[in-house]
């Protein structure tokens, strides 16, 4: 069971000696994935409880709202984190206290005497403080002093090469879905609950759920057609997502619709986790219903084919 | 000051009461004991207590020096947050009467500037400390505050205010040994610390008026011995007290510029 506690500057708890990895985590990519076992590790040569210390909303969010694209919301980087076997997660609020701290005093007047780190876990990328000035180097000096011991975490060379939450919104954009998968070591994903829709799939032989859009910052995927799994209330099943304008209906907003194979019935009002593993075509303005109707079955082919390499033993 | 502090309190009798809204925003001195391991919601032992801390596993450890390290971050000008139990009034009523009556309160940290703050004794359970600060200043927060960087919580006890402005507990009299015949400070040698402007003679009426007075001559401080010159501003002006020639108190005044004094408070 993971623990999530929201802490902010004015309610910051005094934790006992412990074990502290410290990051953004915005993704829970494999790169984190190596930082929570690094955290693992410690734990259990130490016996001491280990924390995992991350910010809510995204430093870079709240510097720059406007630029800032994020791969997981909080809630999905909280269950990532857990999944991965991070048991106690602090969320701190990043506010104007912690935009102007500078880096130093950020890790002796907060973290050391706060969480009283006997080990910290952290990331070799990692940066903090006032303009981003605090990085491993810091680190390194600030537990030499007070005898912690440092654990760095390498994200250059692993066996996907450089891992960075950055290299992955880039693929994302590109429409390079695989490639970020591979590099988040999990499959992108939405969570919402489906919304009325203007009932058009239905029509056409395909009803599709509406889901409702992620709250900013999180990146919408360039328009196509996506392939993956969909988690109703009570099961899995693959799905075909389609995210953009439907240009062919005069479509004007961005929306995000699931056709779920294998599924009758109704899901409105439902949350749904929909995750995406792959990219099977860009969004394309048909002539008229039936070109579309056509290229969506040839989706659905395309999406059988492509299923077992990414579920070999669910084939069907 | 908090209900729990004791120490020094400026009073003023009859007529001098008017003149102590000018102690207001001057420093005070206190004296206290920095209680480490505990965490309350007042800052000090009549709140809830939230956390207790043990001092043993602490990294640094709680040493002399580790103490003084902290305690220079303190020096200086800085935002403080008051305790939610504290004096400061929200629309007319005191925040600590409003968490008292159950309400969720917010309250804005203030700038204050701590000008001193030295620990004159060590031990692992207690730390005794001096501190001089400027107006609106907590303690509590200080002592607090200093426990959340120690890394171990704190509160503060045996909180004594030592001195307001130039007035020092040592010359101070406890309530009980003041009676009738008990010599009082005059209100100009308790407002020594704003310079003081001798009128001529032929002024004084206009003044005890109320009107505004042309200064003639260049003012002069007047001769008030050991007395220190503070200027204190009253909104953009300076503040003057008022003498006649022969040293009598007759008000007080702001000084403005081309050396026109406009009464503010007159002694009829």
């Amino acid at each position: 069971m993971t623990r999530v506690f929201k802490i902010s500057w004015d309610q910051k708890p005094l934790v006992g000696p412990c074990v502290l990895a410290m990051g953004n985590f915005d993704g829970v990519h494999l790169g984190h994935k190596l930082i929570i076992d690094s955290l693992k590790k410690c734990i259990d040569k130490t016996g001491l409880p280990g924390l995992v210390l991350t910010y809510d909303p995204h430093p870079q969010y709240y510097l720059n709202s406007k630029q800032f694209l994020a791969l997981t919301s909080s809630e999905e980087k909280n269950r990532l984190l857990s999944v991965y076997g991070a048991s106690d997660i602090y969320m701190m609020q990043f506010d104007e206290h912690l935009r102007l701290i500078e880096a130093p005093e950020y890790l002796e007047n907060f973290i050391l005497p706060h969480f009283q780190p006997r080990c910290i876990v952290i990331g070799s990328n990692h940066r903090f403080g006032k303009e981003g000035k605090g990085n491993v180097a810091l680190v390194s000096e600030t537990c030499k002093k007070y005898n912690i011991h440092l654990q760095e975490v390498q994200l250059n060379n692993t066996s996907q090469g450089t891992i960075s939450s950055s290299k992955i919104r880039s693929a994302l954009i590109e429409g390079n879905l695989e490639e970020a998968v591979k590099l988040l070591g999990h499959p992108f994903e939405y969570s919402g609950h489906v919304e009325s829709g203007e009932q058009i799939g239905r029509t056409l032989g395909f009803p599709t759920a509406n889901l409702s859009l992620p709250a900013p910052p999180k990146l919408l995927l360039p328009p196509g057609v996506y392939g993956g799994r969909v988690t109703t209330q009570e099961n899995t099943y693959f799905g075909l997502v389609s995210t953009g304008f439907r240009p062919t209906f005069q479509g004007k907003t961005y929306k995000i619709e699931v056709h779920l194979l294998d599924f009758t019935g109704n899901l409105y009002g439902q949350n749904l986790r929909v995750e995406l593993n792959f990219r099977l075509r860009p969004e394309i303005r048909f002539e008229g219903k039936n070109e579309l109707v056509r290229q969506m079955h040839q989706d659905k082919q395309d999406f059988i084919k492509k299923a077992p390499a990414f579920w070999p033993s669910e084939r069907n | 000051m908090d209900p729990a502090a004791t120490g020094l309190m400026v009073v003023g009798i009859g007529k001098a009461t008017r003149f102590l809204q000018f102690y207001e925003g001057e420093s005070k001195s206190y004296q206290f004991d920095i209680v480490p391991g505990i965490v309350t919601d007042s800052y000090d032992r009549e709140g809830t207590v939230l956390q207790e801390v043990s001092l043993d596993q602490l990294n640094p450890p709680l040493t002399e020096d580790a103490v003084q390290e902290k305690i220079k971050n303190f020096i200086g000008v800085q935002e403080q947050m008051p305790p939610i139990y504290s004096a400061i009034k929200i629309q007319g009523k005191r925040a600590c009467d409003r968490v008292r009556s159950g309400e969720q309160i917010s309250l804005q940290a203030r700038t204050v500037c701590v000008h001193r703050f030295d620990l004159i004794h060590f031990s692992k359970d207690r730390l005794s400390v001096e501190v001089d600060c400027s107006k609106g200043t907590y303690v509590r927060s200080l002592a607090h505050d200093l426990g959340q960087q120690l890394g171990c919580g704190a509160i503060a006890e045996n909180i004594r205010r030592t001195a307001v402005g130039r007035f020092s507990l040592q010359s101070a009299l406890s309530p009980d040994d003041v009676h009738i015949d008990t010599p009082l400070l005059p209100i100009h040698e308790a407002l020594g610390h704003l310079p003081a402007y001798i009128l001529e003679t032929q002024q004084i009426q206009s003044f005890l008026h109320g009107r505004e007075v042309r200064l003639q001559n260049t003012p002069n401080p007047s001769d008030s011995g050991s007395l220190e010159f503070t200027p204190v501003k009253s909104g953009h002006e300076l503040l003057v007290c008022v003498l006649s020639p022969k040293k009598k108190f007759l008000g007080l005044a702001e000084l403005h510029t081309g050396q026109i004094l406009k009464p503010k408070i007159v002694l009829g």
